[in-house]
């Protein structure tokens, strides 16, 4: 079943993971590198675009899904990736409610309308 | 001369545009398509054709923007039953938290060997779509499988002889229970990484993530059409913007070439009879 699929894989915080995990997106593969990261306050946000990055290099992964103010902190990474596959989500999390100016999807959408886009 | 000649064709080309331009606003597409046939092999109304096709090049930019529109307005339909959903999930987790005790719902109680439940199929189409959809495992076992594995009713006083045959038959499946309870199943529902019998709570919990996840593949989906449909918008702009730029050069030029006509016109000998007598300023250019 889930082997010919890909996974959907989650940054988040410990809630959001859990949260997830109970739905049943979580996986340990053979080298025991879980798909999900739990960023507390200690984790550095040098792991978690370490993270991100392998998530995006891995083949068995179709959506990724990360809470929004993690993904402020990686902005630059999440905005250098044009490919639709894997698919970044942003979502909310406990703390921080989903502000839709803050997407990236949503504000290439709303660049759209420009000056720079009709020269 | 050229002055009048260059009315003549504005008025030709203003009653043209009355037929091309303005029944495509009232006719069906094909019928102004029609129209626009007939008038093709007149001369004059070449100018016409290029309107049109300016025409159909911004309705089809039109056509393009309301798709947009209307993707980006479903996207936030779907994000915000998403969030709704995630948000009602956390709700209930933390009711179940409050009746299991803190400690008994975090990442610490995750299983040491963990597979997926849910898997997303990916579909690439022709056009450059990609579609996300969620498939999950059904072959779960639930929590609340308490009770006597065998269906139907059973006979509680059995001859002697069968139970004597069955003995040896139960070791052996005794032994087998233990090694299969031995064994951690890592498919198993993550209901009971947080115990066997956990609130109803922790239950509607899992329930909206699940719903979450459904619905995080069709957002993903969206996110992409959306991001693809933003291409198209923006290379028909891009189209009509070049196509406008190379009517104003055509334009120009022909305006330049009349302009150059008419002074030819002017300096000729043989239409210098045409010129009113007190006009000595002219006849001398």
């Amino acid at each position: 079943m889930a082997g010919r699929g890909k996974l959907i894989a989650v940054i988040g915080d410990e809630d959001t993971c859990t949260g997830f995990l109970l739905g049943g997106v979580g996986e340990l593969n053979k080298n025991r590198k879980p798909n999900f990261l739990v960023v507390e306050k200690d984790t550095s946000i040098t792991e978690i675009e370490e993270t991100f990055k392998s998530f995006l290099a891995r083949n068995d992964i179709g959506i990724i899904l990360i809470n929004q103010f993690i993904a402020e902190m990686i902005r630059h990474a999440i905005d250098g990736h044009m490919q639709s596959i894997p698919a970044v989500l942003e979502i909310p999390s406990k703390e921080h409610p989903y502000d839709a100016s803050k997407d990236s999807i949503l504000r290439r959408a709303k660049g759209m309308f420009s000056a720079e886009d009709f020269r | 001369m050229g002055r009048i000649r260059k009315a003549e064709e504005e008025r030709k080309m203003r009653a043209a545009a009355q037929f091309v331009v303005f029944p495509r606003t009232f006719l069906p597409f094909n019928a102004s398509f029609f129209v626009v046939n007939d008038l093709k092999d007149n001369p004059g109304i070449k100018a016409n054709m290029v309107l049109s096709e300016a025409d159909e090049s911004s309705a089809s930019v039109d056509e393009k923007l309301l798709l947009f529109m209307e993707q980006l307005q479903i996207l936030e339909e779907k994000r915000a039953a998403v969030n709704s959903l995630i948000e009602h999930g956390w709700f209930s987790m933390s009711k179940a938290r409050y009746s299991m005790g803190n400690k008994q719902v975090c990442a610490l109680q995750y299983a040491s060997d963990i597979e997926p439940l849910v898997c997303v199929h990916v579909r690439s189409h022709d056009s450059g779509e990609v579609e996300f959809c969620t498939e999950s495992g059904d072959d779960v076992r639930s929590v609340e499988n308490i009770g006597p594995q065998e269906e139907g009713i059973r006979r509680r006083n059995k001859p002697k002889d069968v139970v004597a045959e069955k003995e040896g038959g139960d070791e052996v499946g005794s032994e087998k229970a233990t090694v299969k309870k031995n064994e951690q199943d890592p498919r198993q529902d993550p209901l009971r990484w947080f115990g066997i019998l956990v609130p109803q709570s922790l239950k509607q919990a899992q329930a909206a993530f699940k719903q979450a996840i459904e619905l995080s593949a069709e957002v993903a989906t969206l996110q992409t059409s959306v991001l693809k449909s933003r291409q198209e918008l923006k290379d028909g702009l891009r189209q009509k913007q070049t196509r406008r730029t190379q009517r104003q050069q055509t334009s120009r030029h022909q305006l330049m070439s009349e302009r150059g006509a008419e002074l030819r016109d002017v300096n000729t000998p043989a239409c210098a009879h045409w010129l009113p007598a007190s006009s000595p300023s002219l006849h001398r250019c």
